[in-house]
């Protein structure tokens, strides 16, 4: 990842960072991230317009502390899935009842659902740890290391949520 | 078909479905948050009822938003820097109470000297902070001179604002006022605009982030004003919005007896969202007080009472003007209910930063007003301390815990009847509940400690569900436990539970 905070130091305000003549490293570092966390929000979410307000969010106290945080990249991380398990569980999401499944859904040879549409309905009906495990190992492709410490948790405790998850689905396709 | 197939396969859908939004980038609305909300008379009639003397008290406590906004400024200058953190010309923001309004509410706080502006310390500042403060205002050119106004001297002049109203010096003591600085300055304006734009969060917020800091990451705050049917001087004392609390939004209105505030004269609410480094910008809700959206077999609120008379509605929806709404008057009788059909669209406002009321109702007669909201259709209530968050649970009692530092301390509080029958990787474990019967009381099973599951910080919750029990003794046992706080009782399991 580009090292963002090295830019911020000179302007001693945040509010200076946008449209000066120096390197914009917020603007850099929103536009590196931003599209990335809003697909996998929704992928979390199942929802676009939440995807993209928890993410906005998530930018909002990035920005606010940019010139204290060293790695803002697992700050945003962390805000996001911290506010996408706030979002699930305002919703109720978590306490939803199983999904129904369309045709299309199930029968598959390879027992997942033909459409994305269909898997994204059974991902939402796990626990909303299981199911940011399974996404961001997934979707994100990162390392048991890096979704540990965004869920704040044990390396092994990630291949247990991931296990667990992926069983959930099998199950739910059987 | 191999794990390594269908993992595959997964990632394959995953990526299918994630590409099939539009992402539309808005870097403008991160940087700038520019809310452009409106202001209306209500803002100005804040400002005539602090003109009063008394209304310098009403006021009292939304100056404490203040002051932990200025406590932080002196905190950044202590460091060196004793210039502005932002400079004057970066200070107009878009949307937002003017500066002239906001000045205007500045001085109105000043009991009667022009351009005197107040900076009530919260109770808990220490001697540092307030000599942090003073040492930020030596350095300040606005501030052309200062005073501190102590304990005594500030008990003094509270009993000065009300000679006639023995009930009020009576229910206040000396140990619950702020103390003060008061503040001569010619340019209040640019004092508040300072004070607006340097956020203590932000400096809370240097540390790594963790779910407490998260959860306020956007601090609301609710005002609430007078109607057209104005409340009597005499019963409202003050009215306050604390920028640094726990909770995102909270309103508190504080009354000499609680009988003699009905929710028919609320009429205005005003929304102030505090981004930290702007101004507050004002939203008036209009409480038309007649619109119930939901059945009262729904409930969304909670409610708890504190030690020092204050009684909590929570809600477990995001705040939004429909919501608040939702509490309304028929008949004379407080009903709050909550408004499930819109929450999805609620939850999009959540990048304006609104998450959750809260509405806490300081009053001198904590008793009565809990038993007039008791009496009513509030669906839920709670008692205890201290003040805790209430979600929208599964049919149980909720019994609330004191803080504890571990699953030990906590359950050694009850006396040894939880037994710890489970844990792993999950947030939260089940345990069993062993209660002896010769107390009257024969299981209780279920419990759920939510520790990580919620980020409502470091409370600790078990829900609990009966069997075989009358309420009154599962309330008399669980309020005898010593680690017991607070406990809820659902409406809607009582039902249940009288059927069973």
């Amino acid at each position: 990842m580009a090292s963002y905070r090295n830019h911020t130091k000179s302007t001693g305000s945040c509010l200076s960072l946008v449209g000066e003549d120096e390197p914009q490293p917020f603007a850099d570092f929103y536009a590196d991230e931003h599209e990335g966390q809003v697909r996998r929000a929704y992928l979390l979410l199942g929802s676009a317009a939440s995807a993209h307000d928890v993410v906005a969010d998530a930018f909002i106290a990035v920005y606010r502390r940019w010139d204290s945080i060293d790695s803002p990249g697992p700050y945003l991380n962390r805000c996001v899935l911290n506010g996408c398990r706030d979002w699930a569980q305002l919703s109720g999401r978590e306490a939803t009842t199983k999904p129904v499944l369309g045709d299309s859904a199930i029968d598959q040879p390879d027992g997942l659902p033909e459409s994305a549409d269909g898997l994204a309905e059974l991902l939402l009906d796990l626990p909303f740890r299981q199911r940011a495990a399974v996404v961001l190992r997934f979707y994100g492709g990162h390392t048991e290391a890096e979704i540990a410490q965004a869920l704040d948790c044990r390396p092994g405790t990630v291949g247990s949520l991931i296990h667990r998850g992926l069983a959930t689905l099998r199950k739910e396709l059987s | 078909m191999t794990n390594n197939d269908f993992e595959s396969r997964l990632s394959d859908l995953l990526e299918q479905q994630a590409n099939s939004i539009e992402v539309q980038p808005d870097l403008d609305s991160v940087v700038t948050p520019s809310l452009r909300l409106t202001t209306d008379s209500s803002v100005a009639r804040t400002s005539s009822i602090a003109r009063s003397a008394r209304g310098t008290w009403l006021l009292a406590a939304a100056a404490l938003l203040i002051v932990a906004v200025l406590g932080g400024a002196a905190l950044l200058d202590r460091t060196g820097d004793t210039t502005d953190p932002v400079p004057d010309n970066e200070l107009a923001a878009p949307g937002g109470l003017s500066p002239e309004v906001l000045a205007e509410m500045m001085d109105s706080v000043g009991p009667t000297v022009a351009g005197e502006v107040i900076i009530w310390i919260e109770p808990d500042a220490s001697a540092a902070d307030i000599e942090a403060i003073g040492d930020w205002l030596d350095s300040r050119a606005v501030a052309q001179g200062w005073s501190y106004v102590d304990a005594d001297a500030t008990w003094t002049e509270f009993q000065e604002y009300w000679p006639e109203s023995p009930e009020v010096l009576d229910a206040v003591t000396p140990e619950q006022l702020p103390t003060s600085f008061r503040v001569f300055t010619n340019d209040p304006e640019t004092l508040t605009r300072i004070l607006g734009r340097t956020g203590l969060a932000s400096i809370r917020q240097i540390d790594p982030p963790d779910e407490d800091e998260l959860a306020v990451s956007t601090v609301d705050a609710l005002y609430l004003l007078p109607s057209d049917q104005p409340l009597p001087e005499s019963v409202v004392r003050s009215v306050e919005s604390p920028a640094d609390g726990f909770y995102p939004s909270e309103l508190i209105v504080t009354v000499g007896r609680a009988t003699d505030l009905g929710f028919d004269q609320i009429s205005r609410i005003t929304l102030v969202r505090d981004w930290g480094e702007t101004p507050p910008e004002y939203e008036p809700v209009t409480i038309h007080g007649r619109v119930i959206e939901s059945p009262p077999d729904n409930p969304r609120f909670a409610t708890e009472q504190t030690d020092d008379g204050t009684l909590l509605y929570e809600s477990s929806q995001p705040v939004s003007p429909e919501l608040i709404r939702a509490i309304t008057v028929i008949d004379g009788q407080i009903q709050l209910t909550g408004s499930p059909g819109n929450t999805r669209e609620l939850s999009r406002r959540s990048a304006l930063g609104g998450y959750r009321a809260q509405i806490r109702l300081a009053t001198a007669d904590g008793a009565g007003l809990l038993e007039a909201f008791q009496n009513s259709v509030v669906p839920t209530f709670s008692y205890g301390l201290p003040p805790r968050v209430m979600e929208d649970w599964p049919p149980a009692f909720i019994l609330e815990t004191r803080v504890a530092d571990s699953a030990d301390e906590l359950f050694d509080g009850w006396g040894g009847v939880l037994e710890h029958v489970a844990v792993g990787d999950d947030p939260g474990f089940l345990a069993r509940v062993e209660v002896p019967t010769g107390d009257g009381v024969e299981s209780l099973t279920q419990l759920r400690w939510f520790r990580a599951s919620t980020d409502y910080g470091p409370s600790h919750i078990v829900t609990v569900s009966v069997a075989g029990l009358s309420d009154a003794e599962l309330v008399d046992y669980a309020l005898s436990l010593e680690s017991v706080d607070a406990l809820t009782w659902n409406a809607a399991v009582a039902a249940t539970a009288t059927s069973d």
